[in-house]
């Protein structure tokens, strides 16, 4: 097997040598795809990240000349559908969708997940996800300053968090801004916006999904790198001084080791459809995400700066048990 | 208002909608009926395909689809004790019996008709009261969700089975396996043993197919293995009475049925409990209710009525927080809320001003499936009848394979691994006669029970005041109390006498 396969590398080397020694164009080579290619979602079938994928896929199929397959590997937050896809063969006919956490934060924060950033290569970027905290619009309390006021006078608020990252973020706000919160895991965002509005929690994180409930809900300080676009008025955490608060991106990855030009040929067809006037109406009109396109390289140095954000929270939170 | 819903039904009543509708509630009602299948593994590969309909076409193919299922799931719950999915577990226990002694038709047909009765009645309740409805879920916060769980628990732990011990054992069972996967607070991984596809926990599918379909055809096999060429199932005695269901008979559980369709619409209601708890507490609440509590079990329609009413009747109303609040009670509402999301539609308080139309169109096809789904149940009966007199060494390995099959399908190779231990594990439960209803209502129940329980833990942060101030949950806290110790009660008085 192995003996066979180097056999093919050869004969492959052999092949590009010659072409190019011809100063041909590579013909084999530029016929990619000529088959179906796959992408697999680390979400369930129905989520934004599927939504994107589907739509995204729909919209490069002419620009790849062959069909894309969604096929949904939900579970433990895109690193089921990683974990597959780090053991795929590069060959460009499997890559898959997720998000930045994905990559940056479950590796550092789980023993079972067997990848790190470095096992991927990072196609595009589709949409930014909108981090921030929200409250309901009868909460004695709008912005940050008023969280931390309020809690100082020894009214322990409560937080409904999605996620062991977003309480991460939020009990280093908390540490930095001298006060406690009752931190209360809740699964999903939709169920957070309900127990806001219900009365049950005091805040809660939200990922966007927030502006679907209109006036319903307020935002009280943005988590994100920089304003929301759809909250512009409200500050982000750094601003603050307090320093987190990363963008978290929808985005395609592959397994590392893809032929360059096959690479450059996904990330072409699939930023483009991204782009797509189609893609733009559906995610930011609809879902209320902005259409954020990173490719490549600089996609990868946005996954480390990630990464790098979350060892430092990760370590500080350690350091302060 | 009336121009809104004229129009809505003409966008409902075109040829490409109906056609839909009808190709729905049948696909619906075949992969319902099929054990290993569900009607939610029909919507998982019918969703990317109905990106390409018209809005309407697409939500009124899955809502069908979403309806038919709810029939289809008795088919084989009742022909071949090995019921599809754990919401119509409760459909066999008086189901299988009467097909045992050739009345099969006869409960197919009560399953049929108090099925749609459920369904259309909870969709009644959408129509008419969505928005207060939607009120109530939103009241429902942690502390009233755990009490709900808790008064579900004690309800359902009235089917405990003869032995209160090996009740509890397999419920508390099921709980442990319940744990498998992420810490819902800290992300910390709980019995991953480094695989994982186990970070989600056990699927419930796989689970649920292995206990209850394969778990059941592995017994049949080897209750059957020298029976030779016969059906496990008798001749229908061809008497009308035997397979019909009279207008009296209808009548006669009328009150079972509304009682039934009520507790399903309010379980429905509120996002995540589901429609296998439904099912459940619909048949013990109707075998409270009965004079002759001891004939359930052993063949009493009612009790095939009673499940079927209330597991149904959580699909018209799971729409209700699905619509109103854009959250899904299920997955098969997941997987409609998605679709709706790529047609442009997003799901939430402003849903009625801005899609009116679409919405009063999606209610007409409701109406519509529901109409279809008795036609085709109805004529589709006697062709599943026929097929389960197959003789029993050749339909429980096709069962099996079906099964088999279905877990692939929804969990991959993984899935059918935990099908096979799952079905050993169901066969062990039957022969030592432990109690797979406790069980799988620990599965189920389990994790939100957890997550509800750690959360009010936190919310009252050590306070007992916080209890307090909440009424609600202390009302549902004190029913549950009493329907434990009126369970127990029972369960004594039997064993002394």
């Amino acid at each position: 097997m192995k003996n066979l396969q180097s056999r093919k590398t050869i004969v492959a080397h052999l092949a590009v040598a010659g072409i190019a020694t011809l100063g041909f164009a590579t013909p084999a080579l530029a016929d990619f795809p000529e088959k179906p290619i796959t992408i697999m979602v680390g979400f369930g079938a129905g989520g934004g990240t599927d939504t994107l994928a589907r739509l995204v896929a729909k919209n490069a199929e002419a620009a790849l000349g062959q069909p894309i397959v969604v096929e949904n590997v939900p579970g433990g937050g895109g690193i089921v559908a990683a974990t597959k896809l780090m053991n795929a063969d590069p060959d460009g006919y499997t890559i898959g969708m997720a998000v930045t956490s994905t990559f940056s934060y479950a590796p550092q924060a789980s023993d079972t997940v067997k990848y790190n950033v470095g096992n991927f290569d990072y196609v595009t970027s589709v949409a930014g996800l909108q981090n921030c905290v929200v409250a309901s619009k009868d909460a004695p309390f709008n912005t940050w300053e008023d969280v931390v006021r309020l809690s100082k006078e020894g009214k322990k608020l409560s937080f409904g968090t999605p996620s062991p990252s977003a309480s991460l973020a939020i009990d280093y706000a908390n540490r930095e801004s001298g006060i406690e919160m009752k931190m209360v895991p809740v699964k999903g965002g939709a169920q957070i916006m309900k127990d806001v509005m219900g009365g049950h929690l005091d805040m809660g994180w939200s990922a966007g999904i927030h502006q679907k409930f209109g006036d319903q809900l307020k935002v009280i300080v943005t988590t994100d790198s920089a304003r929301l676009k759809s909250a512009p008025d409200v500050q982000t955490l750094r601003e603050l001084g307090i320093e987190v608060g990363s963008k978290n991106y929808f985005m395609m990855f592959a397994p590392k080791g893809i032929p360059a030009d096959r690479l450059e040929k996904l990330i072409n067809a699939l930023s483009t459809a991204a782009r797509s006037d189609d893609v733009k109406s559906l995610a930011e009109d609809k879902m209320g995400f902005p259409i954020e396109v990173v490719t490549g390289e600089d996609l990868r140095a946005h996954v480390q700066e990630s990464e790098a954000d979350y060892k430092r929270l990760i370590d500080l939170s350690k350091a302060a048990k | 208002m009336l121009d809104i819903i004229i129009t809505a039904f003409q966008d409902a009543l075109t040829v490409q909608t109906v056609v839909l509708i009808i190709l729905g509630v049948f696909i619906g009602q075949l992969f319902g009926a099929i054990p290993g299948l569900s009607a939610l593994t029909a919507i998982a590969i019918a969703v990317p395909m109905t990106y390409y309909f018209t809005p309407v076409g697409a939500l009124a193919f899955l809502v069908a689809m979403n309806k038919g299922g709810t029939v289809g799931g008795s088919i084989s719950a009742i022909l071949l004790n090995t019921p599809g999915s754990p919401e119509a577990a409760a459909t066999a226990f008086d189901g299988h019996p009467l097909a045992k002694q050739g009345k099969g038709l006869k409960a197919m047909r009560m399953a049929l008709f108090s099925s749609v009765s459920g369904d259309l009645l909870s969709d009644l309740v959408l129509f008419a009261v969505s928005a207060p409805l939607a009120v109530l879920a939103l009241r429902m916060g942690p502390t009233e969700m755990l009490a709900v769980i808790l008064f579900a628990m004690t309800i359902i732990a009235g089917l405990v089975g003869k032995s209160m011990l090996k009740g509890l054992i397999a419920a508390f069972f099921g709980i442990l396996l319940a744990t498998v996967g992420l810490d819902p607070e800290s992300g910390t991984g709980r019995f991953l043993f480094d695989s994982p596809d186990l970070m989600d926990g056990l699927p419930i599918s796989a689970v649920g197919i292995g206990i209850l379909a394969m778990g059941e055809v592995l017994r049949q096999l080897i209750l059957m293995r020298n029976q030779g060429n016969v059906s496990h199932l008798p001749m229908g005695s061809g008497r009308k009475e035997d397979e019909t269901v009279s207008w009296a008979e209808y009548r006669s559980n009328i009150p079972t049925i509304l009682r039934s369709a009520g507790i399903g619409t309010f379980i429905g209601a509120l996002p995540g409990i589901g429609s296998s708890a439904a099912g459940f507490i619909g048949y013990n609440t109707a075998m409270r209710r009965s004079k002759k509590p001891e004939s359930f079990g052993k063949g009493n329609i009612t009790g095939v009525a009673a499940t079927e009413a209330a597991n149904s009747a959580v699909v018209g109303s799971n729409f209700i927080p699905l619509l109103s609040l854009g959250i899904p009670g299920n997955v098969a509402a997941a997987l409609i809320l998605g679709a709706f999301v790529v047609h442009g539609i997003t799901p939430g308080p402003n849903l009625m001003q801005e899609q009116g139309r679409l919405v009063y169109a999606v209610f007409a096809a409701m109406m519509l499936a529901n109409a279809t789904n008795l036609i085709l149940g109805y004529v589709g009966m006697r062709f599943f009848a026929l097929i389960a007199r197959t003789p029993a060494q050749i339909i429980f390995p096709v069962i099996g394979l079906l099964c088999l099959t279905g877990a692939f399908i929804t969990t991959g190779e993984f899935g059918m691994k935990l099908v096979v231990g799952f079905a050993a594990l169901g066969f062990l439960f039957r022969i030592f006669d432990f109690s797979f209803v406790t069980f799988i209502i620990g599965f189920v129940l389990g994790p939100i029970f957890e997550l509800a329980f750690r959360q009010t833990y936190i919310l009252a942060d050590g306070d007992i005041s916080y209890l307090l101030d909440r009424p609600v949950a202390l009302i549902i806290f004190g029913f549950s109390i009493v329907t434990l110790l009126r369970t127990m009660y029972r369960h004594m008085k039997r064993r002394a006498g």
